[in-house]
């Protein structure tokens, strides 16, 4: 069997018919490994918190940017505009991955809900969408930026229980 | 041990201007210094190209091209400019199915969001420091997706020849001895 046709690199390797084994790529280690001790990069670590703690500021018009770019896409959705659904999909699986990062855990876990019920089912009633999307609004208008906030975690149980009847009678009528 | 930031060149692909806003001030406060960027994985995947980046960080849902579909044209080893490139996915899927097809396409790190400066580290180190070996099969060619080694497994495509085997490379330790 041929070897990869990289002119830089020339591995070890094993051929044993049905696969070929090559050995581990080390030219990073041997480039970029350093001496150094868990101070180091406990030190790394905080650098590259503090950088991202600068960021916070701009977090809530952040969040407030990616919900019109998903509302925009649930409005297409609604309108039935072509590949809406591929690209409301990308939106939700955006502000699941994000939400959190950026401070609002609970739109976070709204989102995570819808994106597994788009996941898993062929169709997600639009009443059970907006029920997210309407969540998710509240969460950032209201500046929801903590995991216990007694309404807000209320409110994600409800849709948390929603998603998991749906996904749980989907799977009984494919059974 | 630590992974010296500033000798690598990073390349990340994502689509969300704020997510590589997030990357960047990480990768920045490693050391890192080339952190190029791309916003769709058509874009990112000529970039790649062109600048051929150490380590590859990508999400997974993008326009025009996937964050798998530009992995597995990453791992074509006949007309890519490096196929071993280390791949980072950072993504908010978190289903085990979703690891398993990361895997299949030839992912080498799987990084569920939030993003957080330890986990995006720790999976830099992983590819760094401890590579795996790559497997080409008939229709696979990535880092080994074995992690372990189960024994009782006879699904069609067991590698034949049983044994997991191990190719003896110069530990990292002797390499660091020498310098």
């Amino acid at each position: 069997m041929p070897l990869p046709n990289d002119p830089t690199h020339k591995p070890d390797w094993v051929d044993h018919g049905t696969h070929t084994v090559i050995a581990p790529v080390r030219d990073l280690a041997e480039r970029a490994m350093t001496g150094g001790g868990a101070r180091d990069v406990d030190a790394m670590l905080a650098k590259a918190e503090q950088n991202l703690a600068s960021l916070k500021k701009d977090f809530p018009e952040w969040m407030a940017t990616e919900f019109a770019s998903l509302e925009e896409a649930w409005d297409n959705f609604k309108g039935k505009a072509p590949s809406s659904k591929a690209l409301l999909f990308r939106k939700v699986h955006d502000m699941r991955g994000q939400a959190a990062t950026l401070g609002y855990p609970l739109a976070g876990r709204a989102a995570d809900s819808l994106c597994k019920l788009m996941d898993t089912l062929a169709v997600v009633p639009d009443s059970v969408i907006e029920a997210h999307i309407q969540t998710i609004r509240v969460i950032i208008r209201e500046n929801v930026n903590v995991e216990d906030h007694p309404v807000g975690v209320m409110m994600i149980k409800a849709l948390d229980k929603l998603s998991y009847d749906l996904i749980q009678q989907a799977l009984k009528a494919r059974a | 041990m630590r992974v010296d930031c500033t000798k690598l060149r990073f390349l990340i692909i994502d689509d969300s201007q704020f997510m590589r806003k997030v990357l960047k001030a990480l990768l920045h406060g490693f050391g890192a210094r080339e952190v190029l960027e791309a916003e769709d994985g058509a874009t990112g995947l000529e970039a790649f190209m062109t600048h051929a980046p150490d380590i590859v960080i990508l999400d997974w849902e993008m326009p025009i091209l996937d964050g798998l579909e530009v992995t597995r044209m990453i791992r074509q080893p006949t007309t890519s400019v490096n196929p071993f490139a280390p791949i980072i996915v950072v993504t908010g899927h978190s289903e085990k199915r979703r690891v398993t097809m990361a895997r299949e396409a030839g992912v080498n790190e799987f990084l569920v969001k939030p993003i957080s400066s330890k986990g995006l580290y720790d999976r830099i180190l992983t590819v760094v420091a401890f590579p795996r070996p790559f497997i080409r099969t008939k229709n696979f060619f990535g880092p080994d997706r074995r992690r372990g080694s189960i024994s009782n497994y006879a699904g069609p495509e067991r590698r034949k020849g049983g044994e997991a085997e191990v190719i003896k490379t110069r530990p990292l330790i002797e390499k660091t001895k020498r310098t």
